[in-house]
């Protein structure tokens, strides 16, 4: 079943449009390192986040056709779970959006993450010019799920993981 | 010893200062390794590997503990330059020094210790 695109109504939400180059991409990056930071008090499953929330929005900008893309960090919470959310949205040409589907359907549905990830790195090992590798790296090394929606030429990217703790004391407090 | 012959590289947000103490050839990286890092470093790998050459080092060592992020593309380019050493034959090792308290150091560049166990592995300190 697929997974849903991050909720607004969820604890927290943040969305942010901008300009598809990479000096737009470096503030829009700080911003997701400083909310990372002020929501996740593990310093390790912050630089999980933050870690797939940048190859994602390099991903969207590198492979944009379009004038605008988007990336969104969410965090919802149930009754017995918390779920952090990044998805990452572009427009893009139909030779991409068909090579990106192969590859994300390859790596949804990878049965193991790691060997998946370290296949790719050794096919990819001495082909100059684009790694490939960010998209499983997120899986793999970040230990998020990935998700996917193409509609039309706009594709959607959602990494997700559950996260133990969420600093919901400063929350409360205000 | 012969005198180094590679640059350093100095940008805004990413640096690489290549040193060589007696047979093993010392990296520092610094900053942030994002889209911008990863032409610099790739030119910079493709330098320090003809000097690795050259210079018949037993090691290069990378010591990442200024560092504060790598993207794929960087690690990419790090994992052409470790198929190129095997590839060349060189008995030189490549080292990684890392910074036990940034667990994303080891988590990154763990998968390039899988790729070539026998030539790639990480210190932390």
């Amino acid at each position: 079943m697929p997974v849903s695109e991050p909720s607004r109504s969820g604890s927290l939400f943040l969305c942010i449009t901008f300009y598809p180059t990479e000096r737009m991409a470096n503030s829009v990056l700080r911003l997701v390192s400083s909310f990372c930071s002020m929501v996740l008090d593990d310093a390790n499953v912050c630089s999980r986040f933050y870690m797939a929330a940048h190859e994602l929005a390099e991903n969207i900008i590198k492979y944009s056709s379009g004038p605008k893309v988007s990336l969104e960090l969410a965090l919802e919470e149930s009754e017995s779970s918390c779920v952090m959310k990044i998805c990452a949205r572009n427009e893009a040409s139909p030779e991409r959006l068909r090579e990106v589907e192969r590859r994300l359907f390859e790596l949804k549905t990878a049965i193991d993450p790691v060997k998946h990830y370290d296949e790719l790195i050794c096919e990819t090992a001495m082909i100059e010019g684009v790694s490939g590798l960010g998209l499983a790296r997120v899986r793999a090394e970040g230990g998020l799920d990935v998700d996917y929606k193409i509609e039309g030429n706009e594709l959607t990217i959602i990494a997700h993981a559950p996260v133990g703790r969420w600093r919901v004391d400063e929350h409360l407090e205000g | 010893m012969s005198i180094l012959r590679v640059e350093p590289v100095v940008m805004d947000s990413f640096g690489i200062e290549p040193t060589l103490r007696d047979d093993t050839l010392s990296v520092k990286l610094t900053g942030t390794g994002d889209m911008a890092a990863v032409g610099p470093l790739g030119f910079f790998l493709k330098d320090i590997q003809s000097e690795a050459l050259r210079l018949r080092v037993s090691a290069v060592a990378f010591d990442v503990r200024a560092l504060y992020f790598l993207n794929s593309s960087c690690l990419k380019a790090l994992i052409s330059f470790i198929s190129s050493v095997a590839g060349q034959g060189l008995k030189c090792k490549v080292e990684f020094i890392t910074d036990a308290r940034l667990g994303w150091q080891r988590r990154s560049l763990t998968a390039l210790e899988r790729m070539s166990p026998e030539l790639v592995s990480i210190a932390d300190t």
